[in-house]
């Protein structure tokens, strides 16, 4: 079988006259982990959006279980792969439940309308990511955390292979982040989803990450491992910072910890104390 | 917020009681009047209309009266809530999206410049004013980096509503001679509509409300947001087109047969989604209705309340629609 159900063939992404990622080719492990990282405005969310194909590419293609993305319908592509863009606003007047049905969208068609099956997945969908007690509930009632697992649940209805989150965590206190990513480690790990996230936290990336991609300059400036990516030196090229990068000591995953002004002094006083 | 009819069963029992109170209306829109016509004639009238019978001349002018609140009623709501399902915007409406200013503003430019007066002709030319003002007001909102804005669809409105008007009134003090004509159009009226100029405009109504209902399973997704419904795999582009389409046929055809009445196109949403919330489906229905029987009730107002002149039914509308508008802003505000 292959080992790659996405991939991306000289993809060249940009706005206008500005590029943004030029000429990637990446390779996206199936049943895997993926997560980009890079600093601001490197283009891992605009990679992530041309890959949900919400972002028309300057050129190149991108390929989906081997075939051409261009050739596959909009709602084919929503059987296979499903997206949670970053910025959602949650719509007024509906509940939990409602907005998780609309995942089924994609697998209705003007005859085949809502069936028991739709309403199983719908709440299988709704259980695995703990929203199944608030069905009823308004969405706009809900806390940040809680939303977002709403919205993954709605992702989850679509019963894709492949699901792409854009910085799922954005907006939620560390409890939460925790919690999402925990769910998506649980999604791969028991239903052998493949997952692609773009994430600013670069010591929760290394833990949940089974792949890493670190972009720089329009294009990939290393991937593998957590171990493998994260490194001093990559720190100081993608970020421009100096780190030191230890274990850490729950995961055994690589671990930054970044140099500031603030610690260059500690680490003065200390050594006068000494 | 969640709408207060919760069961496809009550949703399905409060259909049934607003046809019945639609009948009622539409009853009592025949019935009520200066002229006093007793009940049984009606049934005579239908059975062998006689046009030298006073009585049965009455009641078929009150009949077409009746068809026109009722179309322009169900026309109005319908196209009020595709756009405020475009627009994500509680306070759109045909007015705000400047649909019926462009539409009267053709159907003058149609009366001074052509000398067009019959209603089936000018029924084209506030067609077409509608379309433009529609396309004008979605490029408008619509062009630039961001793509498609609620809140500059809604200004782009504002200003081609502004605009429309000031051409309107423009040509009206420079030709006072059709001022008399337009006047009417401008208040919004359903009196003296004979059926026959309603003819043209209900192919394109039913049409319209069939692809509403087609497309209303779409707009529910288009509702958690554009970049949901493309993750989904919905056309939204394609949608949105479809969306204004509707939204056109409806209010350019409710314009062509009363000239401009406001507020029921935004107000009526806003009743129906209080009982059936977002799904549009149900939405689309229970506007239907709501409209219909609105502007039935506001018509016998408009018809009996100063006797023996009458109030044109835009003023009608108006007076109920205002205090409502500044009650759905001021909640708007408060929710963001």
């Amino acid at each position: 079988m292959m080992d790659e159900m996405l991939r991306t063939n000289s993809l060249t992404l940009g706005f206008k006259d500005r590029i943004v990622i030029d000429e990637l080719d990446l390779d996206i492990p199936k049943g895997k982990v993926t997560i980009l990282v890079g600093a601001n405005g490197c283009g891992k969310s605009t990679l992530l959006r041309s890959i949900a194909r919400l972002l028309k590419p300057k050129s190149g293609s991108i390929e989906l279980d081997g075939l051409d993305m261009d050739q596959l319908s909009t709602k084919e592509i929503a059987k296979r792969l499903a997206v949670l863009p970053q910025s959602t606003s949650s719509p007024e007047g509906l509940t939990v439940s409602q907005l998780v049905k609309q995942g089924r969208y994609p697998h209705q068609t003007l005859l085949k309308q809502w069936s028991v099956e739709d309403e199983k997945i719908v709440n299988e969908a709704m259980t695995s990511t703990g929203v199944f007690e608030m069905a009823d509930r308004p969405v706009t009632s809900l806390s940040g955390g809680q939303r977002q697992r709403v919205w993954i649940a709605m992702t989850l209805a679509q019963r894709t292979e492949t699901l792409l989150l854009d910085e799922p965590t954005t907006f939620l206190d560390v409890a939460h982040q925790i919690e999402i990513l925990d769910l998506c480690h649980m999604l791969n790990e028991v239903e052998g989803k493949t997952i692609v996230i773009v994430l600013h936290d670069l010591n929760l990336a290394a833990r949940y990450a089974h792949h890493m991609v670190a972009l720089k300059n329009k294009t990939i400036y290393a991937q593998g491992s957590p171990e493998e990516v994260v490194t001093t030196e990559m720190m100081k090229q993608v970020f421009a910072l100096d780190c030191e990068v230890i274990e850490d000591p729950i995961t055994l995953t690589p671990m930054t910890i970044p140099y500031s002004k603030k610690a260059a002094r500690r680490v003065k006083e200390r050594a006068f104390a000494l | 917020m969640g709408e207060r009819l919760l069961t496809t069963r009550s949703k399905i029992f409060g259909l049934i009681l607003l046809i019945l109170l639609f009948i009622l209306s539409l009853y009592m829109s025949i019935q009520v009047g200066q002229q006093q016509v007793a009940w049984y004639v009606m049934f005579d009238a239908l059975m062998e209309y006689d046009p030298t019978n006073a009585d049965h001349v009455i009641l078929y002018h009150r009949l077409s009266r009746a068809a026109s609140a009722i179309l322009i009623g169900l026309s109005l709501a319908v196209s009020g809530a595709m756009l405020q399902a475009l627009t994500r915007n509680p306070l759109a409406s045909p007015g705000v999206f400047g649909i019926n200013a462009g539409a009267l503003f053709f159907v003058v430019v149609a009366i001074s410049f052509f000398s067009i007066h019959a209603l089936t002709s000018l029924f084209w030319f506030a067609f077409a004013g509608a379309l433009l003002a529609a396309v004008l007001v979605y490029v408008l909102g619509t062009v630039g980096d961001e793509g498609f804005s609620p809140v500059r669809v809604v200004l782009a409105g504002t200003a081609i509503n502004a605009l429309f008007v000031s051409f309107t009134q423009g040509l009206l003090v420079t030709n006072e001679a059709n001022l008399d004509r337009v006047l009417l159009w401008m208040a919004g009226t359903v009196a003296n509509r004979p059926i026959e100029v309603l003819l043209p405009v209900i192919p394109i109504v039913i049409v319209a409300l069939i692809i509403a209902v087609l497309i209303a399973k779409p707009m529910d997704l288009l509702h958690t947001g554009d970049e949901i419904a493309k993750g989904l795999g919905q056309r939204v582009l394609t949608l949105k087109m479809l969306i204004i389409l509707v939204a056109v046929m409806l209010a350019g055809g409710a314009v062509a047969i009363g000239g401009m009445i406001g507020f029921v196109g935004l107000i009526v949403p806003h009743i129906a989604r209080f009982f059936v919330g977002h799904q549009h489906l149900w939405l689309i229905l229970y506007c239907v209705f709501i409209g219909a029987i609105l502007m039935l009730n506001a018509d016998v107002v408009g018809r009996i309340a100063i006797q023996p002149r009458e109030i044109p039914i835009g003023v009608v509308t108006a007076l109920i629609g205002t205090p409502f508008f500044i009650y759905i802003a001021r909640k708007g505000f408060k929710q963001s």
